[in-house]
């Protein structure tokens, strides 16, 4: 009896097990499992370790080098395996620790937000053409906060706030770089728009992504809350990308809004596989590989709604932009499967800069938060698959 | 370290001398029971081992249907957890459960997970103050990575080493080669046949 007892027992605690585990749902990765540990390659070999859990801000491209904020300045020139943050700062800082917030980089020249680390005080935009020598950029007011630079069709433009807040709720005002110094454009303490994000230039118009309100203009000095916005009423505007003839939006509510010049189109929301919305960051649209990256970030859209992570979305736009696309599984134009699952899978990610190296070469930028930037070459007619920096 | 191998050390003598005692005792003892004894084996019907294992989980590599190929692991052994149950049936044969967890790190630092849960047949050869067990078996997987999981059949075959160290515990050389058929039916190209091997040292109580 006993002998039947005990045999019983194990057959029913593993039939109850088998079943619970039948029972589970088990959707299969564009990876697999145990063929994606067969197919992983090292994807840490040049890591720069002090990065590792960091959260980026920009990366831009001077002459042979990159240079980013994450927290204070960092440099990687081409050749070298690290980064590092031994880097020449404008004399007027002193001994003191200084962060840069953003930067980018217009007709060979860079530039770069600096604040104070300590008072949390701006120290203005500071220009340099070699990475060493800096001038302060004139023209911007002592009275605002200057939250962030950004430039498109060779221009730079400054967002200044009229609080130390960056919620939607401060007056945001846009300057743009005539000459030597910086110059008040049309939107000027407006609470019409939020926290202009990015900008794009297509068409011979400027648009900004601006929280609420998607801003345009002809020129830079004259900018206005755009008349045309999607239909959908969606208007999260996270950030925007030139396509085409147009701008693809891109919202914290998981659209991706195309705009030709005469009509908009709409695609989403694009879910997780637990049909969640994801809020989608700024795009990024490749020319070369007509493909369009988008991150997914974690901002949280309200007190009690985070959206999910997972890396960003991959779509293929050699066919045009629909309302119907759909994102590639596999990530398989700039990756591939087993690279992504391994790499950027499960990530928040903030932006997607992208480089023209020259040569036919061109490196994409994953900046995420809490994991540190990343970055995937195409050389040799293909992609190297992501890698951390 | 040191007074861990002085206890080992220790403890093996006594179990030693305690094993001597008992020859020595059983050697003495046989001229003065003119009377036959029963032969008691190993083991007998109902009897039952709950057995606690620890020790490494080695990926020995995959097979790659697709292609007709044997792939490399290109994973490090891992560390392999078990907790088993051998119900005897007869004084050779018993019935085995095991409850299993094997780690294992891919070339880039994420963690393979697989549960092999299996029902294995056992055979018994007791020699001496040892116990061969060779056993073979069925069950499933759950093998994870990431955020994605998956649950496969699995083929279990090896053996354990007893020693017998009192009526109540033994202790034992577990080795066993886990083999995984992962089928994928959403992406074929990603099935494989998984091959590991578990190698772990276990105490093991007699109930």
């Amino acid at each position: 009896m006993n002998v039947r007892r005990h045999a019983l027992n194990t057959l029913s605690i593993l039939a109850v097990v088998a079943a619970a585990v039948a029972l589970t749902s088990c959707a299969e990765d564009p990876a697999g499992i145990f063929s994606r540990v067969v197919n992983e390659k090292p994807i840490s070999n040049n890591m720069t370790k002090a990065l590792q859990y960091s959260s980026p801000s920009f990366v831009a491209r001077l002459g042979d080098s990159y240079y980013a904020g994450v927290g204070v300045f960092w440099a990687k020139a081409d050749g070298q395996a690290n980064w590092t943050n031994e880097v020449t700062l404008p004399a007027a800082f002193g001994s003191a620790t200084v962060l840069a917030g953003s930067g980018t980089v217009v007709g060979g020249t860079m530039y770069v937000l600096f604040t104070d680390s300590l008072t949390g005080n701006g120290l203005g935009v500071w220009s340099t053409a070699n990475g060493t020598d800096w001038t302060k950029v004139a023209g911007l007011p002592t009275d605002r906060y200057i939250r962030s630079i950004m430039a498109a069709n060779g221009t730079l433009f400054a967002i200044a706030a009229n609080g130390r807040s960056t919620s939607d709720a401060a007056a945001y005002s846009i300057y743009y770089l005539d000459g030597g110094s910086f110059v008040a454009s049309s939107i000027a303490d407006s609470a019409a728009i939020g926290l202009p994000s990015s900008v794009a230039y297509v068409s011979g118009s400027y648009w900004f992504a601006a929280g609420a309100a998607l801003v345009s203009g002809a020129s830079a000095g004259a900018l206005s809350v755009a008349a045309t916005e999607p239909p959908s009423g969606d208007s999260s505007y996270s950030g925007v990308c030139a396509y085409d003839s147009g701008v693809i939006v891109s919202t914290r509510t998981g659209y991706l809004h195309y705009y030709d010049g005469a009509a908009w189109t709409s695609a989403g929301p694009f879910v997780n596989a637990k049909d969640k919305v994801f809020s989608l960051s700024e795009p990024t649209y490749v020319a070369s590989d007509k493909v369009l990256l988008v991150g997914t970030n974690m901002k949280p859209r309200g007190s009690s709604d985070t959206p999910p992570v997972d890396g960003y979305l991959e779509f293929d736009l050699s066919g045009g932009f629909s309302a119907a696309i759909a994102p590639l599984a596999a990530h398989s134009i700039v990756s591939d499967a087993t690279n992504f699952a391994a790499s950027l899978s499960g990530t928040s990610i903030t932006s997607m800069p992208s480089f023209d190296l020259g040569g036919g070469k061109r490196r994409i930028f994953a900046l995420t938060d809490g994991v540190g930037p990343w970055s995937n070459t195409y050389e040799n007619g293909a992609w190297g698959g992501w890698v951390r920096e | 370290m040191r007074s861990l191998h002085t206890i080992a050390f220790s403890a093996a003598m006594a179990v030693a001398a305690l094993v001597a005692t008992n020859a020595a005792a059983a050697q003495e003892a046989a001229p003065q029971t003119p009377m036959a004894s029963a032969v008691f084996g190993a083991f007998e019907r109902g009897d039952g081992i709950l057995a606690l294992s620890l020790g490494t989980s080695v990926p020995l590599g995959f097979f790659n249907p697709t292609e007709s190929a044997f792939e490399s692991p290109n994973s490090a052994a891992g560390f392999s957890f078990s907790l088993s149950y051998t119900g005897f049936l007869s004084e050779r044969w018993g019935l085995a459960g095991d409850l299993s967890g094997d780690f294992i790190r891919t070339v880039n630092d994420d963690q393979l997970f697989i549960a092999p849960l299996a029902l294995r047949a056992v055979m018994a050869f007791p020699i001496g103050a040892f116990v061969i067990a060779p056993s073979a078996g069925l069950g499933v997987a759950i093998s994870s990575l990431g955020n994605y999981k998956h649950v496969d059949p699995l083929f279990k075959a090896g053996g354990t080493f007893l020693w017998k160290a009192s009526s109540d515990m033994s202790y034992g050389l577990n080795l066993y080669a886990n083999i995984i058929p992962q089928i994928m039916t959403e992406y074929p190209e990603n099935t494989r046949v998984g091959f590991f091997l578990d190698a772990t040292l276990s105490v093991a109580y007699h109930l």
